[in-house]
């Protein structure tokens, strides 16, 4: 009967369980096809005529045709395929199955959203920073070109004015070159506002075309204005167009005063432009060709971007070429063994070289959550699973097939994920509106983070993944041949045979295995972060307020107005109530900028100095600080030799220098610093170049400049009123305080507008923030790790926690004949325990060999602490397995209180 | 709808073979095709008329027939099936295979 015999079985078996299932019924189905109907009423017409005058003729018609709605619905299926229609009716069931069990569904859900909600937000991280492109045109062809004196412990360094015009005069490799330098500060407007600071960029007119950036009023600056002389013209960022000036589109023409100096407007940069940082407004650098600065003055930022068809490999060749040339040509500048070099980065390695390793770690620890959510919920799905074996069983014997019933199953993992994936998206937005508040200062293009299409697209990726991933074991499992047993197994109360335990073993030890080696990462995280904090910088940060601010030259020439205007400033500050004591520097240390300046030194062979033909003394790079009297003092940078600087170091008496205890090692091994005469300026005019020496009358502990964990430079001080070079004109003045420093913020504001009311004072801080402020990428990645790990540790605890709670209650019966048979309550305990114990160290051992050979790409991240570091690999584990024990406490707990009486009669 | 003890439920799967079977004498609606079984057996054999449109359309489906409205001699508009050469071909296996069947049971049976 082959294949027409076939033909009436999907009738029952389908037939049946579509009525079991829908007693709403599908409502398409039973719509009426005008062509059956009009077939069928023909029929009972003709059915009807038979018995024609009768009066059961109505009756019998329909008597003998049958329900026409069924046979309707059947046709229905048959011809619309039965396959769309079986898919509503697997979501309904499963949507329903979902809604009987609120709290498996709640719990697998927030696991899900937990999972997928880290998974989410932080893709939408990498995906922005590590994988969008820049918004430039081809920015995959922009380079960033730096300079290099290995030797000198400079592996990347800016360009000097001669330098940069050597380089786009020469270089064979580039369409173009372009200088910039951001981050500086300008005081906007003038006579009737209050005084704003605004960020402020430079750069050469190629900067702009390079980028391909167009401004989207009026235009860039053209080569001619970026001239010395020509260069008083700007370009506005789109936020300040819009806060300043409203959004005028007849903007172009206008005046903008920075630093007392007026500035045509020429155009509007477009809205979200951030090239080099968020500056406010651009002006042409103007390098001066005809007089070049000095060729060891490193300032500048330079960019190239690739000729059509140079490769990355061939413009690192001429840029060689380039190198060695300067060399040949300027030997007293680059050589012989300072270990010059040129050489490109693409642009996007250079922005993200520094946080791509963070974000890889999160990339995986959010991996790692999900998978641990997964095997939590294939555990929970296994466990509920037993209590439907009967259900399946029913369903196979009425014929259902084994991929029908699989298809049942992962339709309902597939919704229970993608309900989860709903409310992991919602978490994962909060979750990214959070790292973006925190990661402003750290990641590229933060404003650009945000849940896109791809991100969407990822999120449902991840949905059906971890559907299918946590699905298909229960599914297997429950078809399993041998299973077809189970309605009689179940009947006598011992379903979820050794086979289901199995599984859900194995799901156990790998969540305990996988929340290991995250908490192992965060536990080295941590413990780098507390070395990290442990470092002394070599000053105290608490009570100390900073603020900025930045004479205008125009107003403030160089000379002793410039210092005066500190001391007054800070003389009337040091009178406020609550003031310790009061100080400024040129650079503040972990503040936004650095700077480094040569020293030469009179009388030392110390092998770290340079040595230049025509010039008597060896020199070496220093963090060269310009500080007032109390700067020390109020920093609390202990004082090892001699004295600080005093109101008597004036630019008329002697020349004095304080330097680290490093530069003091370095230099002067074994021999007194005090008194030893150091210089950084020369003679005006003398030839040969005769030193201006100041005598180190101090020396003080070495400071942290960058970063609490960078050594950083040998540092050297001195008086501002003995400043050379104009390098005081902008200083932070730091003032130590009695109680909190934020209290004085108004009053010491009000002293320096008492001073000068047009002066601007900005990045107004506590000395704690400034700290906190280069601790914000490792706190970040700190915190994140730390959160995703007591997520995979609490899922990990579920995870144990059902496995035995479950195991015990599967195991009511035996346990009960054990204890009519004489077991004690105690060792009912200690049998489930052990159990327990057994998962868990198990799942130890594997997440420890994990954890072993995982950690080490967390190096970057370590500060002070190995990648196998014994304290962490130590406490971790028995974390971990006090954690297990704690799960199998009270599934223990309750298999010592099985009543033997009450099991037996169960049955 | 219990069947009267002197008539035969149909064996699955014979409907549809009887369906093609009576198709051979030339195109016909559902009702008179369940007339004609139940004529041709003596009115013995007893269709489930439920069940016969299902199987009409599932044979169309199948391309073994071709269904077409027409006016019936009655005057009244009815849908005409009719045996494509597919069905003609199905017929004849499936009438082989019965046979063999049908045969092999007698064989069986006959000894009692």
């Amino acid at each position: 009967m082959g294949a027409l015999g076939g033909g009436n079985r999907p009738r029952h078996a389908a037939g049946l369980i579509v009525r079991l299932r829908l007693p709403w019924r599908s409502r398409r189905a039973s719509e009426s096809d005008p062509d059956i109907d009009a077939e069928l009423r023909y029929h009972l017409e003709m059915l009807g005529e038979e018995r024609e005058g009768r009066p059961d003729s109505g009756t019998y018609a329909h008597r003998k045709l049958g329900n026409a709605t069924l046979i309707r619905e059947e046709i229905y299926y048959m011809n619309h395929g039965f396959l769309l229609e079986s898919i509503g009716q697997d979501l309904v069931y499963a949507a329903r199955t979902m809604r009987k069990n609120p709290l498996f569904t709640a719990t697998a859900v927030a696991a899900l959203a937990l999972g997928i909600g880290a998974n989410t937000a932080i893709f939408s991280v990498v995906h922005a920073v590590l994988l969008n492109s820049l918004p430039y045109r081809e920015p995959e062809r922009i380079v960033k070109v730096w300079g290099q004196l290995t030797h000198d412990s400079l592996p990347q360094l800016p360009f000097s004015d001669p330098e940069f015009f050597d380089l786009a005069d020469t270089n064979r490799a580039f369409d173009s070159v372009a200088a910039y330098y951001s981050g500086f500060g300008a005081n906007l407007g003038g006579d009737d506002a209050t005084p704003v600071r605004i960020t402020r960029g430079f750069s050469t007119a190629s900067l702009f075309p390079l980028l391909g950036v167009k401004p989207i009023l009026g235009r860039p600056y053209s080569p001619e204005e970026d001239q010395p002389g020509h260069s008083q013209v700007a370009m506005l960022s789109f936020p300040l167009w819009r806060s300043l000036y409203a959004g005028d589109r007849n903007i172009a023409g206008k005046t903008i005063r920075l630093n007392g100096r007026p500035f045509t407007i020429i155009g509007v940069l477009p809205e979200g432009f951030d090239f080099a940082g968020d500056n406010q407004v651009w002006t042409p650098l103007g390098l001066d060709r005809a007089n070049p600065s000095n060729r060891g003055n490193h300032n500048w930022q330079v960019i190239a971007r690739l000729k059509p068809g140079a490769t990355l490999a061939e413009a690192q060749t001429d840029l060689h070429a380039f190198a060695d040339r300067l060399l040949k040509q300027f030997p007293n500048n680059y050589g012989p063994n300072l270990g010059w070099g040129v050489f490109a980065v693409p642009l996007r390695e250079e922005l993200v070289a520094k946080i791509r390793p963070a974000l890889l770690i999160l990339m995986a620890a959010v991996g790692f959550v999900l998978l641990i959510a997964c095997a939590n919920i294939a555990n929970l799905l296994l466990v509920r699973a037993s209590a439907r074996e009967k259900e399946i069983s029913i369903r196979t014997a009425l014929g259902a097939g084994r991929w029908r019933t699989v298809r049942q199953l992962l339709t309902e993992s597939l919704l229970l994920a993608l309900v989860g994936s709903g409310a992991g998206l919602a978490l994962g937005a909060w979750g990214l509106f959070a790292i973006r508040g925190m990661s402003a200062g750290i990641l590229p293009h933060v404003g650009k983070i945000e849940l896109d299409a791809a991100v969407l697209w990822f999120t449902f990726a991840i949905a059906l993944f971890t559907g299918i991933l946590f699905g298909l074991a229960p599914a297997v499992r429950l078809t399993h041949p041998s299973l077809l047993g189970a309605i009689q197994e179940s009947a006598r109360g011992s379903s979820g045979g050794r086979g289901g335990q199995r599984l859900r073993n194995v799901l156990v030890v790998a969540e305990i295995a996988f929340s290991l080696m995250l908490v192992t990462g965060a536990g080295l995280a941590i413990r780098g972060f507390r070395e990290l904090l442990r470092v002394d910088p070599g000053f105290r940060t608490d009570h100390i307020l900073t603020m900025r601010m930045s004479l205008p030259a125009v107003t403030y020439p160089q000379g002793p107005r410039v210092a005066r205007f500190y001391d007054q400033v800070l003389n009337r500050i040091r009178t406020l109530p609550g003031v310790v004591t009061a100080g400024a520097i040129s650079i503040l240390p972990m503040g936004k900028s650095s700077s480094s300046g040569s020293v030469s030194v009179e009388n030392s062979n110390s092998q770290s100095l340079q040595h230049v033909p025509n010039f008597a003394y060896g020199y070496l790079e220093t963090d060269q600080r310009f500080i007032t009297p109390g700067y020390l003092e109020t920093m609390k940078t202990p004082l090892v030799a001699g004295r600080s600087f005093t109101s008597a170091d004036t630019s008329n008496s002697p020349g004095v220098a304080i330097v680290d205890s490093k530069f003091a090692a370095t230099i002067w091994p074994g021999q007194n610093p005090l008194g030893q005469r150091i210089s950084i300026s020369n003679v005006p005019n003398s030839n040969p170049p005769r030193p201006v020496w100041c005598t180190v009358v101090g020396v003080v502990a070495h400071v942290h400049n960058f970063a609490l964990d960078q050594e950083g430079r040998v540092q050297a001080y001195f008086p501002d009123t003995q400043d050379p070079f104009d390098g005081s004109r902008a200083m932070t003045v730091t003032i130590r305080t009695s109680s909190d420093p934020e209290s004085l913020i108004s009053a010491a504001r009000q002293q320096v507008l008492a001073v000068d009311r047009s002066e601007p004072v900005f990045d107004v801080l506590t000395m704690d923030a400034v700290v906190a402020g280069s601790l914000e990428q490792p706190r970040l990645s700190l915190s994140l790790l730390s959160l995703f790990a007591a997520v995979a540790g609490i899922l990990a605890a579920i995870g144990v926690y059902g496995v035995m709670a479950f195991g015990v209650s599967q195991r009511r019966r035996e346990l009960g004949i054990r204890m009519a048979l004489g077991a004690r309550p105690g060792d009912m305990w200690r049998m489930v325990i052990g159990d327990g114990l057994r998962l868990g160290l198990l799942g130890i051992v594997l997440g420890l060999a994990g954890a072993f050979s995982l950690t080490r790409f967390m190096a970057p991240l370590l500060f002070g602490v190995g990648t196998h570091d014994p304290v962490t690999f130590t406490i971790v584990p028995l974390a971990l397995l006090t954690v297990a024990l704690l799960a199998s406490w009270i599934p223990a707990l309750r298999a010592g209180r099985v009543e033997p009486i009450g099991v037996l009669r169960q049955e | 709808m219990k069947p009267p003890l002197d008539r035969l439920e149909l064996l699955q799967g014979t409907l549809e073979m009887m369906i093609l079977r009576t198709l051979l004498l030339g195109p016909s609606n559902g009702y008179q095709i369940a007339k004609t079984i139940e004529q041709m057996s003596d009115e013995v054999l007893q269709i489930d008329h439920g069940s016969l449109y299902p199987a009409l359309h599932r044979l169309e489906k199948r391309g073994w027939l071709a269904g077409k409205w027409s006016v019936s001699d009655t005057g009244r508009k009815a849908r005409n099936y009719r045996l494509t050469a597919a069905g003609r071909r199905q017929l004849l296996q499936e009438k082989s295979k019965w046979e063999r069947l049908a045969g092999a049971i007698a064989r069986v049976m006959r000894p009692a």
